[in-house]
């Protein structure tokens, strides 16, 4: 990062902008020749002759796609233009247009807190502990979460109907005002402005993937059990070995939307880990901290905003796909 | 062997404590330890942490709600020694008779009309993508892509484009100047800062019901549709007795969920407008009562409330989809 800001402020205005582009239209390539990859197929179907009426239509429907797709880019755009910019330019000069550039702005943001407060997190110590907290209770989540679909799926017992009714019933308490209650739990736990709290927390409360592997496992044909159990696996031999790497697809669903949504997750580290920034609490501190300036908040923004989308770039029809079987039940 | 398996598999459900599938196979002891022992370990960590972090809060929330509470430092509430006097007749009834504990839920309105705009529009760019036009994907792409970014970033975002200060005004505004109008204070007024917060939900959401949509809409057969087509039907007319009846399933689902996501949203006011009195949403409220004003027990009472209205909402949901007989 440093690297880039010193190259690029060395560079007239002119050449830093054909840098822009030229990056611009590699990256564009890029995207565009993974679009086509993915086409489906019936994309090219044969068209059917379309009457006067249709054809105006048609031009009305891509008028519509065209002004959402606007509403949608017109503000990132602007928060892109705004990070390159100082805190006067964006005041005073077109929010469209790009003026001299400096990419200062995004080593400010990288290091803000080190140098506007007492606290020594920079942007890196943010991701950190994000992507620290996420992998564990991505782990725990995976691991709870199948175990608990694999004794509902494959076992009956006293009590099961109870078991599935807790969790059921679980599923609909609203966890935003539950912290009223929870706050004071974690309390007495001692485990205020600890980041396993939030581990504890994201993997503890989590339903939603019990439900998935559930769906998935229930698909699973039983026959494979019985062959294991046959061939005198037990029954742990025959989840770890039989049933848990069967489930790949469902995990990466599960990855997918519990990572997306601890990544974004504001809520609970604004509560209960004050004391460390993940990257939410970090850009929002940016905001409370009085004199930040609009082109650094701007950086951090977009510095915040790229893994998600680089990320949604590669894995776009997981993506899709496991936003609807997550929906399912939600 | 085989034909036992296959009998009892087809023989429906599980009937609780029957476990003659592995009788015939192992020592009945054996097995029945075995799966003891693995229902055990397995159910420990998960039903130890839902117990823990949903069904002891859930008590306490009840417990708290019914006495004054003020601060986690205070001694906590205990059920029989307060006596139950004073159950329902404060908190309860302050949060019915003060207007400033149920007027954030006004606000919450104001989402509710925003949703259900967002789920016609997401109605009807689902519908476009069914037919996949030209760069159908990228549009899916570009209108989708909000719904997975971080809310602290869209906030900080949209405070940019509606900042209203004196010294700098945002950029709509500095727009609006531009073109010699007068710089509108967008979060300013009970209909105009929540039209705006409410458009920003929209912007980030749309795409999360469309591809939602979009998905389910896939299960629809094209045969239909191109017999259809060949029928000499128009796209709203294949729109509305093909795609929308296998699809309505879903969009009535997404409106009555509508309403949990309307009472619930928190972070962009939050981040945006944390002292603004317009915008204060019912979480928003709570949060501020319990923790910066220490009244705990009455911000239970809010909490209980909003669980009352959550679960309504959940009954309606179950009533539906058993009517529906979806899952």
């Amino acid at each position: 990062m440093e690297k880039t800001a010193a190259v690029a402020t060395e560079k007239k205005p002119n050449e830093f902008l054909e840098t822009v582009k030229a990056y611009g239209s590699v990256i564009w390539g890029k995207f565009k020749k993974h679009w086509e990859n993915n086409r489906h197929p019936e994309e090219d179907k044969i068209e059917y002759k379309k009457t006067p009426v249709q054809q105006v239509l048609n031009v009305l429907m891509y008028i519509s796609l065209v002004i959402a797709a606007l509403l949608v880019i017109l503000p990132i755009y602007i928060v892109f233009v705004a990070s390159l910019k100082t805190n006067q330019e964006i005041f005073s000069s077109n929010a469209l247009l790009f003026t001299s550039g400096t990419w200062s702005n995004y080593a400010d943001a990288w290091n803000f807190n080190a140098k506007m407060t007492s606290n020594p997190s920079t942007m890196g110590t943010a991701f950190s502990w994000t992507i620290l907290i996420s992998v564990f209770s991505i782990a725990l989540t995976i691991m709870s979460g199948s175990f608990v679909a694999y004794v509902l799926s494959r076992f009956s017992f006293h009590g099961k109907s109870v078991l599935k009714a807790l969790f059921l019933i679980a599923s609909i308490v609203p966890s935003v005002t539950m912290q009223v209650s929870l706050y004071g739990l974690m309390a007495k736990m001692n485990l205020i402005d600890k980041p396993i709290a939030l581990v504890l927390l994201y993997s503890g409360t989590d339903i939603i993937s019990i439900y998935i592997f559930l769906q998935f496992m229930d698909n699973l044909p039983r026959d494979l059990d019985e062959a294991a159990l046959v061939d005198g696996c037990n029954s742990f031999q025959v989840f770890f070995k039989i049933i848990f790497p069967l489930m790949k697809p469902a995990i990466s669903t599960v990855v997918i939307i519990k990572g997306i949504g601890f990544y974004n997750d504001f809520y609970i580290p604004s509560l209960y880990m004050k004391n460390h920034f993940t990257v939410s609490t970090y850009l929002n501190s940016m905001n409370q901290s009085f004199g930040t300036t609009w082109g650094v908040i701007c950086a951090a923004v977009i510095i915040a905003i790229l893994p998600t989308i680089v990320i949604f770039c590669l894995l776009q029809n997981q993506i899709y796909s496991g936003l609807t079987s997550g929906a399912v039940k939600s | 062997m085989e034909k036992t398996a296959e009998t009892t598999k087809s023989e429906s459900p599980y009937v609780p404590g029957v476990t003659k599938r592995k009788t015939v196979q192992l020592g009945h002891n054996q097995l029945k330890l075995e799966k003891i022992l693995l229902i055990c370990v397995f159910l420990i960590i998960p039903l130890t942490s839902l117990i823990l972090f949903t069904y002891v809060p859930l008590f306490d929330m009840v417990r708290y709600s019914m006495y004054h509470y003020n601060g986690y430092a205070d001694p906590e509430p205990v059920f029989v020694a307060n006596g139950a006097d004073k159950l329902f007749k404060d908190n309860y009834y302050l949060v019915f008779k003060n207007p400033d504990y149920w007027k954030p839920l006004q606000v919450s309105g104001v989402y509710l009309i925003g949703s259900f705009v967002q789920i016609a529009i997401a109605l009807y760019f689902a519908t476009i993508f069914y037919f996949r036009p030209k760069g159908a994907g990228f549009f899916k792409a570009v209108i989708f892509i909000p719904s997975l970014l971080n809310g602290v970033a869209i906030s900080l975002m949209f405070l940019l484009i509606f900042k209203n200060d004196s010294s700098s005004q945002g950029v709509l505004n500095s727009w609006i100047i531009a073109s010699g109008g007068q710089p509108v204070s967008w979060f300013n007024g009970f209909w105009r800062a929540n039209l705006v917060l409410a458009f920003i939900s929209v912007w980030r959401y749309l795409g999360n019901n469309m591809v939602m949509f979009a998905g389910t809409m896939e299960s629809v057969s094209k045969d239909e549709i191109e017999a259809s087509e060949i029928d000499g039907a128009g796209k709203w007319q294949q729109f509305l007795h093909i795609l929308l009846p296998d699809i309505k399933d879903i969009v009535f689902l997404n409106l009555i969920l509508a309403v949990n996501g309307a009472v619930q949203v928190f972070e962009i006011p939050y981040v945006m407008q944390p002292s603004n009195p317009y915008t204060k949403t019912f979480i928003m409220k709570t949060m501020e009562i319990a923790f910066n004003q220490n009244q705990i027990g009455l911000a239970a009472a809010l909490g209980i409330v909003m669980l009352l209205i959550v679960s309504v909402i959940a009954l309606f949901q179950k009533a539906f989809e058993k009517k529906t007989g979806a899952n």
